[in-house]
């Protein structure tokens, strides 16, 4: 046996590996081939957004796709399932990574959001500490916004996601006085009212929504109310989980672990343009500039 | 944490509220506008003569006033060329959303009240057509809804019924926007039945003192002045800024009593930066000023001071509803702070050119519908 002999030989040569990677190329585009001649499976659409990446001819283009009143499963939704979120605030570093996915995906114009995690200091020095409240779209169980909508805008899906219908919509603002949360919007592109709709056009097609997928601490996590293996519907059994404005009735859809009770009904600050506090402090009723 | 408590918002977004002044306008004119219905259908189902100048002059009034209130809507939605989507579509959840109703029954009242209005002029109507070349005579017929050929309220078959049905629509028109904003649940301080009810006083006095100032004038520029003595719906008047009045501080007093921190921060604006608004527009003008000029005798014999009372009355209905808006709207849903108001550019200017709109459809009516004929001709009241 020579020297050369003597040295280990690889399981697979170079001309092996290079025939493998043809093959699972080539693979690759019969498969890539094959579905694009099949088309998407019935009553789902190809994310195509027309507008390319111009902002204004863009915006939303996903779930305009999805999100319209001629049935299928833009309208319906997934039947037999309840999406619900769950917040566990106790993992949410207020990082907003969420807010900037949900941006990303939904093309959302600026200074609106869908969803953005309210950062604000409770209780006073020196017992302070900072609370993160990531907000977004209840999805209630009984959506005050739907009821008000004079134009058939916006629906209740059969899992529980509520959404709209930008081609309907007329623009009355009804629905975002509607809404107790404050998580819906008129949005100055469209000029129609807009909110968080789950990313329907991602869970749709079996998808986790952008702010979850993207949030790095696991704070957000989203599942099916009636599978009782999803995380929604474990918390529900094993914690004491809460909602926002429980008085109000709406029976939202997102869940919180760890909400303070200063944010979960009517957040307590009182910067107002008059309040006692701010006489007691001698400032005028007119030097107000907004939130403090 | 005791909820007037001060704290600090690193990150917040409270979002722009979407309802403007002109939902105000809307609001009191179409509010009015049944309110003058109120008054006049009242008067017609009673046995007694009343004011002729209120039976002829007062519905083109409320027609004007309805066409220049729905204007505002169209004016405010952000997609004005969909608004026929209301009338297609959204019946399947229609139960609470009001508008689904109004965008039906008001223009309905709108067209009772023409009808009705011409109907009140039927003899001169008929005077200024008879005679004339046929193609007049059908375009004044087309105009008046046949009043011609079938008056209702000449009708003894159906008259109480077609006017049951008018102050029916007339209620509507009165509540519908209270109904509205009571529903619309996010707004906490507006979610109270006290609203529509104040809506509804404020706006019965509005209308009353619109008749108070619109029929004097109407009777006076028609050259009709010397024609009859008006007592005028001021005994109305009276009662319905009492009435608006104290339902407002009643509804204040609840509110502050068993309201959220919510509705207590909307009265922190009620009692603070909104307070020329809400207690010298709408209070002070609007309820007290109306109820002193028309309860004490020797004022309310002057009729300058009648008229100062419909002018407060019908300025307060308008104010009412802007302070109702806007400290409503002004409270966040999300978080402490609260919104320094600023009407979108050209609402104000909108404002006014509604309103004088409305002055230009009554103009109008007034030049198409023959009011001086029968000041030639008969001199007689036809009840």
């Amino acid at each position: 046996m020579t020297k050369a002999d003597s040295r280990p030989q690889p399981d697979t040569t170079r001309r092996d590996l290079l025939r493998h990677l043809t093959g699972v190329v080539a693979g690759s585009a019969v498969l890539a081939a094959a579905t694009a001649a099949g088309g998407a499976p019935p009553n789902q659409t190809v994310i195509a957004p027309e507008g390319g990446l111009d902002f204004a001819d863009g915006h939303d283009a996903t779930a305009w796709a999805f999100i319209d009143r001629n049935g299928g499963v833009a309208f319906d939704g997934s039947a037999g399932h309840r999406w619900a979120m769950l917040v566990d605030l106790r993992k949410c570093i207020g990082c907003q990574a969420c807010t900037v996915a949900c941006k990303f995906e939904n093309n959302v114009p600026d200074g609106v959001f869908r969803t953005l995690v309210t950062d604000v200091e409770l209780a006073r020095y020196p017992d302070t500490r900072r609370g993160f409240l990531p907000r977004l779209c209840n999805h209630c169980e009984r959506p005050s916004c739907v009821e008000v909508c004079p134009a058939g805008a916006t629906w209740q899906r059969k899992d529980g996601a509520v959404v709209v219908d930008y081609d309907r919509c007329i623009g009355c603002g009804a629905c975002v006085d509607g809404c107790p949360y404050d998580a819906r919007f008129m949005n100055p592109v469209t000029a129609t009212a807009d909110k968080c709709n789950f990313c329907a056009q991602r869970i749709d097609q079996g998808l986790l929504p952008a702010c979850v997928e993207t949030c790095v601490g696991g704070a957000r996590q989203f599942g099916d109310l009636a599978d009782p293996a999803s995380p929604p519907a474990r918390a529900l059994r094993q914690d004491p989980v809460q909602v926002l404005k429980p008085q109000t009735g709406n029976q939202p859809t997102v869940l919180y672990i760890g909400l303070p009770d200063a944010l979960q009904n009517d957040l307590p600050g009182t910067p107002v343009l008059w309040s006692r506090q701010r006489i007691a402090a001698g400032k005028a009723a007119t030097d107000w500039q907004g939130k403090e | 944490m005791e909820p007037h408590e001060v704290y600090w918002e690193y990150i917040n977004v409270v979002h722009q509220r979407p309802l403007t002044p002109l939902l105000a306008n809307y609001s009191a004119m179409v509010g009015i506008a049944g309110a003058i219905f109120l008054f006049w259908g009242w008067a017609r189902l009673r046995p007694v003569e009343s004011d002729g100048a209120e039976r002829r002059f007062a519905l083109p009034v409320a027609v004007a006033l309805m066409i220049a209130g729905l204007t505002n809507p169209i004016l405010e939605v952000l997609q004005p060329g969909r608004v026929m989507n209301m009338y297609l579509f959204g019946w399947d959840v229609a139960g609470s959303a009001i508008i689904k109703f109004g965008v039906t029954l008001l223009p309905l009242f709108a067209l009772l009240c023409w009808w009705l209005g011409a109907a009140a002029l039927r003899p001169e109507i008929e005077a200024a057509l008879h005679g004339r070349p046929a193609a007049v005579s059908a375009a004044g017929d087309l105009l008046t809804l046949w009043v011609r050929h079938f008056d209702p309220l000449a009708a003894s078959c159906c008259r109480k019924a077609i006017i049951s049905l008018g102050l029916l629509l007339a209620v509507f028109a009165i509540l519908y926007s209270g109904v509205f904003l009571m529903t619309e649940h996010g707004i906490v301080f507006w979610d109270s039945a006290f609203l529509p009810v104040v809506f509804f006083a404020s706006a019965v006095a509005g209308g009353a003192g619109m008749l108070g100032l619109i029929v004097p004038l109407g009777r006076h520029l028609t050259g009709n002045a010397g024609e009859e003595t008006a007592s005028g719906p001021y005994a109305g008047l009276l009662a319905a800024s009492v009435a608006g009045g104290a339902l407002w501080l009643l509804w204040l007093q609840f509110t502050g009593h068993f309201g959220s921190v919510e509705v207590r921060r909307a009265l922190d604006l009620v009692n603070g930066s909104r307070r020329g608004l809400a207690w010298g527009w709408w209070f002070g003008l609007g309820a007290v000023l109306p109820t002193l000029l028309l309860a004490v005798s020797p004022l309310r014999r002057i009729a300058l001071f009648r008229y100062i009372a419909s002018a407060g009355a019908v300025i307060g209905a308008f104010a009412l509803r802007f302070a109702v808006l806007e400290i409503g709207q002004a409270v966040p849903k999300s978080g402490a702070g609260q919104y320094l108001y600023a009407p979108p550019a050209g609402m104000l200017s909108d404002l006014v050119l509604n309103w004088v709109y409305f002055v230009g459809w009554i103009a109008l009516f007034w030049l198409l519908l023959p009011y001086r004929v029968r000041a030639r001709g008969a001199a007689t009241t036809i009840a």
